[in-house]
């Protein structure tokens, strides 16, 4: 049997490489990452055999490696969902936003500038071409 | 670097960064939205033509769910754009490529919101790290919300 890394610790968190990859994900508050979830699946032997396998050579307890790999799908599946409801809160921190515009660091100002300045460069060559 | 909006022409296959879903989409997928207009894709390219990093953009809104109607002088159905994809190859990493490719999508989204509502630059960050990498470049995570938000400035 592979090793039990998260028995009983419920929903164990994403452990996905860094990256500064995004994706459009479900958004969860802090009680639903807490929340312990029971859900019975029916699996056939072969499907279990395998599974099983493959979690022992990446040292995954069953339940962490079908959780992961189902996340994985999930989000891939949500990826394009670009409709986002928000609390009241949130809608009042973007109506504070628009009035405060976060300050944006020394570093990405000069991104910004230099970028501007490489569009231009870029508009103009290619008008010239 | 030069940021173009990606075309047959780029050498997709190529690109291969941390991400294995950021790979596929890219080399799979991305041309055929870029054709059809499901999402905007752009690239930055090195003098070598090499693709360094992509970001892909798509339309979004912030739906005021729980009571419809206006405050802040905003509507209930708050305009953005979402910054749905954004990776750097991995001969490319830890060279700033992710932050220049943040500040032109910023750049494209000021652009949009001279021809269409556009209120927000919005990222739903994929872990901790993308949502470290996300407040440096200037998003501010909402409540509730994996989302970050930082606002668009609209041209006069």
């Amino acid at each position: 049997m592979p090793v039990a890394k998260h028995a009983g610790k419920g929903l164990p968190e994403s452990r996905e490489p860094a990256s500064p990859g995004i994706q459009n994900t479900p958004r969860p508050n802090k009680d639903s990452q807490k929340r312990e979830i029971m859900k019975s699946m029916r699996i056939d032997a072969y499907t279990s055999d395998v599974i099983e396998r493959a979690a022992a050579i990446t040292g995954d307890s069953f339940t962490h490696f079908v959780i992961q790999a189902a996340l994985a799908k999930a989000r891939n599946a949500l990826i394009d969902d670009a409709f986002f409801p928000i609390t009241e809160e949130a809608y009042d921190q973007l109506g504070d936003m628009l009035e405060n515009p976060p300050e944006l660091s020394g570093r990405m100002k000069a991104e910004i500038q230099e970028r501007r300045r490489a569009r231009d460069i870029h508009l103009k060559s290619g008008r010239a071409a | 670097m030069i940021v173009v909006p990606l075309s047959a022409s780029h050498p997709v296959r190529n690109f291969t960064c941390s991400n294995d879903t950021m790979n596929q989409w890219f080399q799979d997928t991305a041309l055929t939205y870029q054709l059809i207009g499901a999402a905007r894709t752009y690239v930055a390219l090195d003098d070598k033509q090499q693709i360094m990093g992509y970001y892909s953009l798509c339309n979004a809104a912030f739906d005021r769910a729980e009571a419809p109607g206006r405050r802040h002088g905003l509507p209930s159905m708050i305009p953005a754009i979402l910054l749905a994809r954004l990776a750097v190859d991995q001969k490319f990493e830890r060279q700033g490529v992710g932050f220049a490719l943040v500040a032109d999508a910023m750049l494209t989204a000021e652009e949009q919101a001279r021809h269409s509502a556009c209120m927000f630059l919005t990222v739903d960050p994929i872990d901790e790290a993308a949502r470290t990498f996300y407040t440096k470049a200037g998003f501010v995570a909402l409540r509730d919300s994996n989302a970050m938000a930082r606002p668009v400035k609209v041209p006069v």
